[in-house]
């Protein structure tokens, strides 16, 4: 709303004690507010200087001297301490150094307001510590950001105050210094969280998934693990690390040449479609909920049993009643907040939208179930509901393969913890001797930007 | 608290936002007809009207299936007047085919074609654009050259049933058509693969993950629009007695318009035949009101452009799309 893209209901905006009408994006950035958005709006195919200089540019139809541009462009950079090639192409650049392009954008439009989004959910280790860096810099110079973000440790490190929302509504606005971690998330769920990584211990059975030299070229060399059942394997990586085309070829959900074999209770099974691997009792949560999990436009219903429509259903007609109850019990275990079971999914949160995901994989009865990243995004509460999922799975003899880049999680949750880098597993870590440190080290120490 | 006013007012917004917002749209063009064509309301007319819709209605009715899954067919036009050759021509008059299998046939010839459609956009990754129009301009293409515009006279009586026989005092082509939609709505309500045509006009990525196999999904979408434009040749063929060169000119559009009048969404995934089969009577009812009052037939096709406009700005506002700031898209 405050950039302009949505109009208040009612309520007044104030700058610089001023009352201010932000009617649309442009009315905002008049008032020097600019909003950097998750989803960053840079235009890939075009050169970094014109992404920075894009508002310059798209204002009236004066000639454009193209040298002036590259020196206003890298200056901003430089200031920024970041000097980029100014010709480069935003597309062939990192998350990280589209973030920075972003900021310097907002600069040259003179924002003395910056509102980040989510600015490190899809950044490493080294590239957040970079990023605050550049924080700092733009404090000195005297600009103001709003920091919106769920990341807890990240706040509370970088913000000198700090604001709780939790469904809409302010809880109070804090110092820095008067918040710890463990009384933040209490305030965002409404309750003690006790146990911020629930789980349970219990016997293992025999082996359900093995997995031998699975190599995708380019992105995957040579993988192999065992999964047993009731068992929570953890994969960690970070981003690019092949985390994502692993969970994805395991289901079938890449078309190109896939080598090596996978065993499932010892019969070798083919990845060539996702409907064979649910045939075969996979599951997947995959990463991106909007474009991968869900039918977003259409009801929990719907999205529950997509996957087992065949045995929902007699000589093709679905079973309506059947159908009902199981997405009715599904709701009530998993504990989805809705109204009933024919919400539309978009309107749920990540959270429930994300045990919708869950539901899915349980309604097609699943032996092996892949979550990759599930907690992106959602709240503490949400989360502590997911690993909950997990363990509850565990106990029913489920193999749990759980893909991840939030080290602390994978050591709270996972019995072991296998290290992914550069598409190689490097290193297994029992529940022993996983030491979070030791495993984060590991992480960034090979991710070379 | 709410007020009277603010009452009817939510009233309205929810009729114009339900799936039968398409019905009051219908009931406004009744009324104006009537005012303004007296004999539009006579029985004789109406029924003539209802004959003309169950052509146009069964072809919308396959339209809709493709626009569901995010794609479009504008072979059906083609479709329509190539089968009805072959099925008058070639098949009756040339090999002296039985009537009852003629009329099996023409349906089947009509899949084929679709087949060839569906062939194109799964395995061959074209366009659902691209595919069809290819499809058109071969099958209207090869119309025209196989047969050279004839027109084809001297069927049958018999052949006549379809379009101009009655059972009960009521029209076959309306049966027809009441017979398509009801085991359409069925497939497309109750059925697994009813359901999987939504999620793939969705979200095909998501529905490839959740084990749909989103190939075979939208090839039958594309047989089953032939194949209905198969079933409309025939009603049409049947109807006239003869087979004309021009017959299905501008179907294709008249059916999107239909369906888009019906409020299904072009980008796939929302909406249904109910829409259709009501937006393909309003299609009808358009030329067939200005024919009545004695306007020019030129004029028809502004008239449908008016109301397409209509209908698409009326969606657009109900969706609330309309006049949104650019940023926002």
């Amino acid at each position: 709303m405050l950039d302009g893209s949505l109009k208040p209901d009612e309520g007044e905006i104030f700058i610089h004690g001023k009352s201010v009408n932000l009617e649309s994006p442009k009315a905002a950035m008049l008032q020097g507010i600019t909003m950097i958005p998750q989803e960053l709006d840079l235009l890939p195919h075009l050169s970094i200087a014109e992404n920075i200089m894009f508002y310059q540019l798209s204002v009236g139809y004066k000639q454009v001297s193209w040298k002036q541009l590259i020196e206003t462009a890298s200056q901003k950079l430089e200031e920024l301490g970041e000097p980029f090639n100014v010709k480069q192409r935003v597309g062939k650049l990192s998350i990280a150094q589209q973030q920075i392009v972003a900021i310097a954008k907002a600069l040259v439009s003179d924002a003395r307001i910056i509102i980040l989004d989510e600015p490190t959910s899809a950044l490493g280790g080294q590239d957040i510590e970079r990023f605050f860096t550049v924080l700092r810099k733009l404090k000195n110079q005297g600009i103001s950001m709003i920091f919106i973000s769920h990341r807890l440790n990240e706040v509370l490190e970088v913000a000198d105050c700090l604001t709780v929302l939790r469904d809409g509504c302010n809880l109070g606005t804090y110092q820095k210094g008067a918040l710890t971690e463990a009384r933040l998330s209490e305030l965002i769920v409404g309750r003690p969280v006790s146990d911020k990584y629930p789980r349970v211990e219990c016997k293992q059975g025999g082996e359900v998934l093995r997995v031998e030299n699975l190599s995708i070229g380019g992105k995957l060399h040579k993988v192999s693990f065992v999964l047993k059942e009731g068992e929570v394997l953890g994969i960690v990586g970070a981003l690019g690390a092949g985390k994502s085309e692993l969970a994805l070829a395991l289901f079938g959900g890449i078309p190109v040449v896939v080598n090596g074999e996978v065993l499932l209770k010892g019969e070798k099974i083919s990845l060539s479609c996702p409907a064979k691997a649910i045939a075969k009792g996979f599951a997947l949560v995959p990463e991106d909920r909007r474009r991968m999990g869900l039918i977003f436009n259409k009801s929990i219903r719907f999205n529950i049993t997509l996957s087992s429509l065949k045995w929902l259903s007699r000589s093709g007609f679905v079973i309506g009643k059947l159908e009902r109850e199981i997405s009715t019990r599904l709701v009530y275990d998993l504990g989805i907040k809705c109204r009933d079971i024919e919400q539309i999914v978009e309107y749920l949160s990540g959270g429930n939208q994300q045990k919708v995901v869950i539901a899915k994989g349980l309604v097609a009865r699943s032996r092996v179930i892949i979550l990759d990243e599930p907690t992106r995004g959602i709240d503490v509460g949400a989360k502590v509901e997911i690993y909950n999922l997990i363990n509850k799975l565990k106990r029913q003899g489920v193999g749990v393969l759980l893909l991840s880049s939030d080290v602390n999680e994978l050591c709270g949750v996972a019995d072991r913890i296998l290290v992914l880098i550069q598409g190689r597993v490097v290193r297994e870590f029992s529940r022993a001797e996983a030491s979070e440190r030791e495993i984060q080290q590991l992480v960034l120490s090979e991710v070379k930007v | 608290m709410l007020h009277g006013n603010a009452v009817s007012k939510k009233i309205v917004k929810e009729l114009l936002k339900s799936d039968y917002a398409v019905l009051i749209v219908l009931l406004l063009f009744i009324i104006i007809a009537t005012f303004i064509v007296p004999s539009f309301f006579s029985l004789r007319n109406m029924i003539n009207l209802l004959v003309r819709t169950s052509a146009t209605g069964i072809a919308a009715i396959g339209m809709t299936f493709v626009i569901l899954t995010g794609g479009i067919d504008l072979s059906i036009g083609g479709i329509v007047v190539l089968t009805a050759y072959i099925g008058a021509e070639t098949l009756i008059s040339d090999l002296g085919v039985n009537i009852w299998l003629t009329a099996i046939a023409m349906p089947v010839v009509g899949a084929l074609m679709g087949a060839f459609n569906g062939f194109n956009i799964v395995s061959l990754g074209m366009p659902p654009f691209i595919a069809t129009l290819i499809g058109m301009n071969l099958a209207r293409g090869l119309a025209q050259f196989l047969y050279k515009g004839k027109t084809v006279f001297g069927l049958p009586e018999v052949y006549a049933l379809f379009g101009c026989g009655t059972v009960g005092g009521v029209p076959i082509p309306i049966l027809i058509l009441i017979f398509v939609f009801i085991l359409a709505f069925l497939v497309l309500q109750f059925n697994a693969f009813g359901r999987r045509v939504y999620a793939v006009g969705s979200n095909a990525k998501a529905a490839w993950l959740s084990g749909v196999n989103t190939q075979n999904v939208i090839f039958s979408a594309y047989v089953i629009s032939g194949f209905l434009a198969g079933l409309t040749a025939l009603i049409m063929s049947s109807r006239l007695t003869s087979v004309v060169g021009g017959l299905g000119l501008n179907l294709e559009l008249d059916t999107i318009a239909a369906v888009v009048i019906g409020g299904t969404s072009l980008f796939g995934g929302e909406g249904g035949i109910f829409g259709s089969v009501i937006g393909a009577l309003i299609i009808e009812m358009i030329g067939n009101v200005l024919t009545l009052g004695g306007v020019s037939p030129f004029f028809q096709m502004v008239a449908k452009g008016i109301v397409l406009w209509a209908a698409v700005a009326l969606d657009m506002t109900r969706k609330g799309y309309t006049f949104r700031k650019f940023g926002s898209f």
